[in-house]
């Protein structure tokens, strides 16, 4: 035994169990949510809610009888999750944003001998990082200046966390980064 | 040999396809009249959509630019039937898609056989 609602779907009268009535509702809503076009928000939600009507009018199946959840995520699956209500531009605006993003001078723990300062500063200049390396590990023979530095530059330099950062970082390396 | 990332195979293809799409509710209403279901079932049938979800922020857009116009009419059973017509300025529309579709389709073939310059 179970509750059943009574509903009006694209002006047509339907009664359906109350978990499917639930899941039909927040699939609306999330419909209504991914909309980009915000005036015609109302009219595409119409559009749909007939589209639904018509879906459970026409299918012997579903007919006079009381419309269960399983009914309505196979309405789900014809006319698709909610996200492909959205413009659809969602997928591509990391790679459109990432080439505006200026280079960001970021310590490369994934090629870090200490704190990946060296890597990460070879990769904001786009030279090898040996070189670095080399040249501090000649200051640090001569008076020991490129400890200083190294220290400095260690504390002062954020460390590349985020997943962006370390495809920056990466892309860098391998020169394919332009600002 | 590296596997082709099916994802951004997927997503390419989705790219097109947006471009396409809106040419192909045009072409289809340029025969004949029809509502959402049946343009959804022509669109199916060419496997030019997989949801029918896509179709309707397309349709209303295309309506509130002047390309389409529609009539409503009572169905046999179940809701109204919203039925959209191509306009005048939609058939001009059209026609200029269908010129850039061309173009676009001898040059791409021109690139993939080599038969540039």
């Amino acid at each position: 035994m179970k509750i059943t609602v009574n509903v009006n779907i694209g002006g047509v009268s339907f009664v359906m169990d109350d978990d499917a009535y639930d899941l039909l509702k927040k699939y609306l809503s999330e419909v209504s949510q991914f909309i980009a076009a915000k005036d015609d928000k109302a009219e595409i939600l119409s559009d749909i809610e007939r589209r639904i009507s018509e879906i459970l009018t026409g299918d012997s199946i579903t007919y006079l009888r009381v419309v269960t959840i399983d009914t309505v995520k196979r309405i789900i699956s014809m006319i698709g999750e909610a996200a492909v209500f959205g413009d659809g531009d969602e997928e591509f605006t990391y790679s459109g944003g990432k080439q505006s993003m200026g280079k960001k001078l970021m310590r490369d723990s994934k090629n870090a001998m200490l704190g990946g300062v060296s890597s990460g500063l070879a990769a904001y200049i786009g030279i090898d990082t040996t070189l670095i390396r080399v040249i501090l590990v000649v200051l640090l023979v001569f008076g020991g200046t490129g400890v200083v530095f190294y220290l400095v530059a260690w504390v002062l330099i954020p460390l590349a966390v985020t997943d962006q950062d370390q495809q920056m970082m990466s892309d860098m390396h391998n020169g394919l980064y332009k600002d | 040999m590296e596997v082709i990332d099916k994802q951004v195979i997927d997503n390419l293809r989705a790219q097109m396809r947006k471009g396409t799409l809106e040419y192909c509710v045009l072409s289809i209403l340029s025969r004949e009249d029809a509502y959402a279901s049946a343009i959804i079932g022509q669109l199916k049938k060419a496997e030019v959509i997989v949801v029918e979800g896509t179709l309707y922020p397309i349709l209303t857009r295309q309506k509130n630019q002047g390309l389409l116009s529609y009539r409503w009419e009572e169905s046999p059973q179940g809701p109204p039937r919203k039925y959209y017509t191509i306009t005048d300025y939609g058939r001009a529309f059209l026609s200029e898609l269908d010129k850039a579709w061309t173009n676009l389709v001898i040059q791409i073939d021109n690139i993939r056989s080599g038969n540039i310059g």
